[in-house]
């Protein structure tokens, strides 16, 4: 039997959440590495240095940054990037980024554990049954995992799913757009109805809130 | 007097400068109608400055939210419209993210379900064949928000040697480090230095308050009462960084 890490369980737990594990997965491991980064890293010298040399975090990620709402945190860091950003103004040039948002850095990681994690266990029978009555990866990631399998074609069970979830969503639009007709505006919407446009947004382009 | 929509309450004007941008168009019909002469002018950047927050990013922001509105309403059926995001099967993740707050507040819902839907049914036919797994790629609203972002940063590199326009941009919170770099891009020699040390000023002003936000937490001041742009310079020093 194969031995299964932290990532595959995760993986499985995130299956019974809405909406694709992969994206709540990552979005819940780069929110507590941000917390953590503001709560307890804002003196780490290495860190430190890497936000320094990013210029602070890219546009998504400081975003998460002013949600997460750690003041004090934020404030340091911030406080000294734009020290130095003030001085390069004082020299009439403009600051250089000399390495990525160290937020993204994490993300890239972290996404090729958990794709490298599903492929390797597209096999596995406990995994295959969390997956389906999950509500499916988003587009980006199932283009992702096919990139992953390169010459292997994806397997026809999870097309399937895939298929079974794309139909499930586009059934709860044409139900969202029939109710809103005079003839059924006493019909109440469903939940998953109600959030249909979300839900369809994020399957194409992964979770973006 | 100008005529205003019934649908949008728009100025007519103003429609016909977003139908412009939303069909294609030749090349003399884009020459003759650049967006600078349409969307915002001078007296509203100066009223952008009063507020907080970067102006550039104010207009592009204001701009698409309006793009939005008019497509998906007044443009729902036009091929215009429609045929680039079927091309494109939606938008980039940035601005899909700026649909799906807008359809939780101004864009109408219906049109929304209405356009996703029949993405959706583009994705399904693909799978349907085995043809690979399409992407979201060539986002419309991307070049879009280019195209107003060049036209508010023009705007404030031309008149960045004005004295009323120097004064408002002193008393506000300036540029974001983005536009930043595009505006100095398009400044020569002296006109660039105005901007530097406008906004040497102006981040010392948001340092002198960010120190006084840390201060304020030590537990010997604690009773220090806080201003609310002491309380908020965490947010704008994040937002200096990376935009609205």
């Amino acid at each position: 039997m194969r031995e299964k890490f932290s990532t595959y369980y995760e993986l499985r737990d995130a299956c019974c959440r809405a909406g694709c594990p992969v994206c709540r997965l990552l979005d819940h491991r780069v929110h507590s590495y941000l917390e953590s980064l503001f709560y307890e890293s804002v003196n780490d010298p290495s860190v430190r240095e890497r936000v320094r040399g990013a210029l602070g975090f890219c546009r998504n990620h400081a975003l998460k940054v002013v949600t997460i709402g750690d003041a004090l945190g934020a404030a340091i860091i911030h406080e000294d990037l734009l020290r130095i950003i003030a001085k390069s103004f004082a020299e009439n040039r403009l600051p250089r980024q000399s390495n990525e948002c160290p937020a993204c850095t994490q993300h890239r990681q972290f996404e090729q554990r958990c794709i490298d994690t599903l492929v390797e266990y597209f096999d596995d029978d406990e995994f295959q049954r969390a997956f389906k009555t999950s509500d499916g990866v988003c587009l980006p990631h199932l283009h992702r995992i096919s990139l992953q399998v390169k010459e292997k074609a994806l397997p026809e069970w999870l097309i399937t799913v895939e298929l079974q979830k794309l139909r499930q969503r586009r059934r709860r639009l044409s139900e969202f757009l029939r109710k809103q007709e005079v003839q059924a505006k006493n019909e109440s919407l469903s939940e998953g109805e109600a959030t249909a446009c979300e839900d369809a947004i994020d399957f194409l382009v992964g979770t973006t809130d | 007097m100008r005529r205003r929509n019934r649908l949008s309450g728009w100025d007519d004007r103003l429609i016909e400068g977003f139908l412009d941008v939303l069909s294609p168009m030749s090349e003399r019909t884009r020459k003759n109608l650049h967006p600078r002469a349409k969307f915002v002018g001078y007296p509203e950047l100066l009223k952008l400055l009063e507020k907080s927050g970067c102006p550039v990013c104010s207009i592009s922001q204001r701009s698409l939210i309006q793009y939005l509105n008019l497509a998906f309403v007044e443009q729902l059926t036009a091929p215009e419209f429609r045929e680039p995001l079927q091309e494109s099967l939606g938008y980039c993740p940035k601005h899909s993210g700026l649909v799906r707050r807008a359809a939780q507040k101004k864009l109408p819902r219906m049109a929304v379900a209405v356009v996703y839907e029949d993405l959706l049914g583009q994705v399904e036919m693909r799978f349907e064949k085995r043809d690979g797994i399409p992407i979201p790629s060539n986002c419309p609203l991307c070049s879009l928000e280019t195209e107003f972002e060049e036209y508010a940063v023009q705007l404030v590199a031309d008149y960045c040697s004005d004295q009323e326009f120097q004064r408002q941009y002193l008393a506000s919170d300036g540029v974001c480090l983005p536009h930043l770099r595009l505006i100095t891009a398009k400044l020569r020699g002296d006109r660039g230095k105005f901007l530097f040390a406008a906004q040497k000023q102006i981040l010392d002003r948001l340092l002198a308050q960010l120190h006084e936000l840390i201060r304020k937490q030590d537990h010997r001041f604690l009773k220090e009462a806080m201003s609310e742009a002491e309380a908020s310079s965490w947010k704008r020093a994040v937002h200096f960084l990376v935009g609205e």
